[in-house]
């Protein structure tokens, strides 16, 4: 290991934050996401799709290696029966539920033998379409509440295989959605339609509100999320409780200040 | 090597721990570095004076007094601290010093007084008490005016110095009159004692100090010449009755027949009568003579008083009397029976005897009987006697202890008189203080700069240890007993990584400039104490 590789190192175990530089600007208006829908899939990014969305702005970075890891061990607990309805769930929001849901989509819609589709459900305080720089017009709500077809909401972004379900105009009554029959309908309906779509769901928190555990009644497994430095043993305990007889697939923790492997390349080579 | 790993993790945990919580480590270190800094600029500053006393003693003198009653100099240096001290002296520094400790009632003057004594501290010098020789001692007054602490200790020392020789003195005095007072009531007691032990033997005249078998034999002794004397006195007993026996077959007179020619002496021719007349003289001669020799009761007196009694009676009667009892040719003379009288002196002196022996039984019973009542309450007796003999023994043993102490007593008090065993010297003088003793600005501040890396390496560790929530994947493992699929970096792109960066480089620059201006302080804190170079003010 040379002197560079020491330093870089040791600055890796102290401040373990993956440093991403700064994306170029693209020329793409805002209304990106229409132009996506017409089936013109951009070249470059939009303007506004969030740095954290890593799968696609830095497509080669260590963090990007580590969802690969994660999407890994998804599809083989998965794979075998093909339980591929997937709710991201955390205990309280700010978490990085929606920053691993979208990740973790882009991460399999990468891979070459599967397609994905993301579902916003958290339909109180829906965030994926931020994140991605879109600006949907209907998504799962009006679907839920309406005589909508499900073609009619899906978004097919920028990345290949990788189609997005918005969550809608924000409702009221969002747990009584995701519970309606419609709601377990069009879980069916997804989950059926091709033999090698996953569909992630990015869920409310689940001890605020009650949309969670809706959802997770139709889902064939859960990933539990935590963040460094902030998630509660004590709320993560009350949350997990709540999911006792559901298939939970593992724990995401985000935020990690220490190095995985001290053969972790630091960020300033990978990218 | 695990050891070596298990400590570079440790440092690692804790490095992580210190860069997670930085803020609140910064925070908090520089906030005790404040009070600690700026703490030693706000407390009352406290200026001390010193001077140094010595006890100088006479090289001659010391020798010959050791030993004496009176330690010159080891007890005395006990005194000195608590006369230093003392209201009476402090009071009089107070008086002498005028205005400046000037009181307006009892109650202020009183606690100026205790505050002075806080204030005052009075310690042996090392030196001093590495050579055996506590005679080097330091007095130390604190205040907040340099000035004032000067002018105190120095008016202080003065007037220790110029009080000693009257308090040696005092001393001095005052042992002579303790020991002399203590003399007097022991002679007292002696003499009590004395006096106990004369009414002991006065009440108890038999009480002489001997021994138990001493008393056994001379009991024995009583009983042996009490058993002679018994049967002595049964002999003489039946003596005297044989005696009366043989008296009673005696009779006290006997008669013979005297014819006048014969009865009249050779060559006398006169009467009858005349021839008794001068017979009678012859008796009364006779008589005379004895008693000369012999007590009236001897038997030849009485013999001879006898017959002068029977002659004078013949002639007291008439003479026709003496005629017709006469008518025979001679005359009846009656005469004492010399047996009879022997006998009767025999039992006479027999009575004596008898007398004597049962005089000398009597007394032999009555010392046996005294013995054996001694030898009864002999013990308490000792046990009283034993105990006047230990006290008088003590007493005068004390009082002849006493009375040697006090002539040494003497000695010394008329040595301290002519002042010729100590005297006290002011070998440092009290200098007017520069800095102050507190507070010790540098101390402080070094002290703040210390404190300040601990406590905020603490508030860190703290602050992480009360923080309950996730730190790394085992602890989720362990508390969830779920896998942990991923564990991913915080992501944070160049411009944030650089705002965040240029936001800790302002607060390290902040931080480096404050620690600057206190380091500056201290710098300049050093110039004037070590220096004297005075940059600042205050």
């Amino acid at each position: 290991m040379n002197s560079t590789e020491q330093v870089s190192v040791k600055r890796i175990k102290i401040d373990a934050a993956v440093v991403l530089p700064d994306r170029p600007r693209s020329k793409i208006p805002d209304h990106f996401a229409l132009s996506i829908w017409q089936g013109t899939e951009a070249e470059t990014l939009p303007a506004k799709v969030s740095h954290r969305i890593v799968g696609r702005t830095h497509p080669f970075s260590s963090v990007v290696e580590e969802y690969k890891k994660l999407r890994i061990k998804i599809l083989s607990a998965t794979q075998k029966k093909f339980r591929n309805t997937i709710m991201v769930a955390s205990a309280q929001s700010g978490e990085g539920k929606t920053v691993t849901a979208i990740n973790l989509a882009i991460s399999i819609a990468q891979s070459l033998d599967h397609t994905v589709l993301l579902v916003d459900a958290d339909l109180r305080q829906p965030s994926i379409h931020t994140y991605l720089g879109i600006n949907p017009h209907y998504g799962l709500s009006d679907y839920l509440t309406s005589r909508l077809n499900l073609s009619d909401i899906l978004i097919k972004t920028w990345i290949k295989n990788l189609v997005f379900l918005p969550a809608g105009t924000p409702q009221r009554n969002s747990s009584e959605l995701l519970a309606s029959r419609r709601m377990r309908d069009l879980v069916q309906e997804v989950k059926n339609r091709y033999r090698d779509r996953y569909v992630i769901f990015d869920s409310p928190p689940l001890l605020p509100i009650a949309d969670g555990l809706s959802l997770s009644e139709y889902m064939d497994g859960v990933l539990f999320i935590t963040l460094a430095e902030k998630t509660n043993p004590v709320f993560a305990k009350q949350a997990l409780a709540h999911l006792k007889n559901r298939n939970i697939l593992g724990v995401v923790y985000n935020g990690s200040r220490q190095s995985t492997s001290p053969y972790q390349y630091p960020s300033y080579y990978t990218i | 090597m695990p050891d070596n790993i298990a400590f570079r993790a440790t440092i690692d945990h804790y490095t992580q721990v210190l860069v997670r919580r930085k803020y609140i480590a910064l925070a908090v270190g520089l906030a005790v570095l404040s009070v600690f800094t700026w703490g030693s600029f706000i407390m009352p500053k406290v200026y001390e004076a010193s001077s140094t006393v010595t006890i100088e003693k006479s090289g001659l003198i010391n020798p010959l007094m050791e030993g004496v009653g009176v330690s010159p100099t080891e007890a005395r240096l006990r005194k000195i601290r608590s006369t230093i001290a003392s209201r009476s002296t402090i009071a009089q520094v107070i008086e002498k010093l005028g205005p400046a400790y000037a009181t307006e009632n009892e109650t202020q003057f009183n606690g100026l007084i205790k505050k002075i004594q806080s204030n005052l501290k009075i310690t042996v010098r090392e030196e001093g008490e590495r050579r055996g020789d506590p005679d080097l001692f330091t007095i130390e007054y604190r205040g907040g005016d340099p000035l004032e602490v000067k002018n105190f200790i120095e008016t202080l020392v003065k007037e220790f110095i110029n009080q000693s020789v009257l308090y040696q003195n005092m001393d001095a005095e005052g042992v002579y009159r303790f020991i002399d007072s203590q003399l007097e009531e022991y002679k007292i007691k002696l003499e009590y004692s004395d006096k106990s032990i004369r009414e002991f033997l006065e009440q108890n005249p038999t009480m002489v100090p001997q021994s138990e078998e001493t008393i056994a034999r001379r009991i024995e002794n009583f009983q042996v010449a009490y058993i002679e004397g018994s049967i002595q006195l049964k002999e003489l007993l039946q003596k005297r009755e044989n005696l009366r026996k043989q008296l009673t077959g005696e009779k006290e007179l006997s008669v013979a027949f005297i014819s006048e020619s014969s009865y009249s002496p050779a060559g006398f021719k006169g009467t009858s009568e005349d021839r008794q007349k001068e017979h009678l003289n012859t008796l009364n001669n006779e008589l005379m003579l004895l008693l000369t020799k012999y007590t009236i009761d001897h038997p030849d007196v009485l013999r001879l008083q006898s017959e002068i009694n029977e002659i004078q009676s013949q002639l007291a009667k008439p003479k026709e009397k003496r005629n017709n009892s006469g008518s025979v040719s001679g005359s009846e003379m009656r005469t004492l029976n010399p047996v009879y009288h022997r006998i009767k002196e025999e039992l006479s002196k027999t009575d004596m005897e008898i007398d004597a022996v049962r005089a000398r039984v009597d007394e032999l019973t009555k010392r046996q009987s005294e013995g054996r009542a001694v030898l009864e309450r002999m013990p308490k007796e000792q046990e009283e006697w034993t105990k006047l003999r230990r006290d008088r023994t003590a007493y005068q043993h004390i009082y002849d202890e006493l009375l040697q102490k006090r002539e040494s007593a003497r000695v010394s008090k008329n040595l301290e008189m002519s002042d010729s065993t100590m005297i006290f010297r002011m070998i440092d003088s009290p200098i007017l203080p520069r800095f102050p003793v507190s507070p010790n600005r540098i101390q402080w501040i070094v002290f703040g700069f210390l404190m300040g890396i601990v406590s905020a390496f603490g508030a860190a560790v703290g602050r992480d240890y009360l923080d309950p929530s996730y730190k790394n994947e085992q602890t989720i493992q362990d508390d969830l007993h779920l896998p942990v699929l991923a564990s991913i970096p915080l992501i944070r792109t160049a411009t944030d990584h650089h705002a965040k960066t240029k936001f800790d480089n302002k607060i390290y620059a902040l931080a480096a400039i404050y620690c600057t201006l206190i380091g500056l302080l201290l710098f300049i804190e050093i110039l004037y104490r070590y220096l004297g170079i005075r940059l600042l003010p205050f």
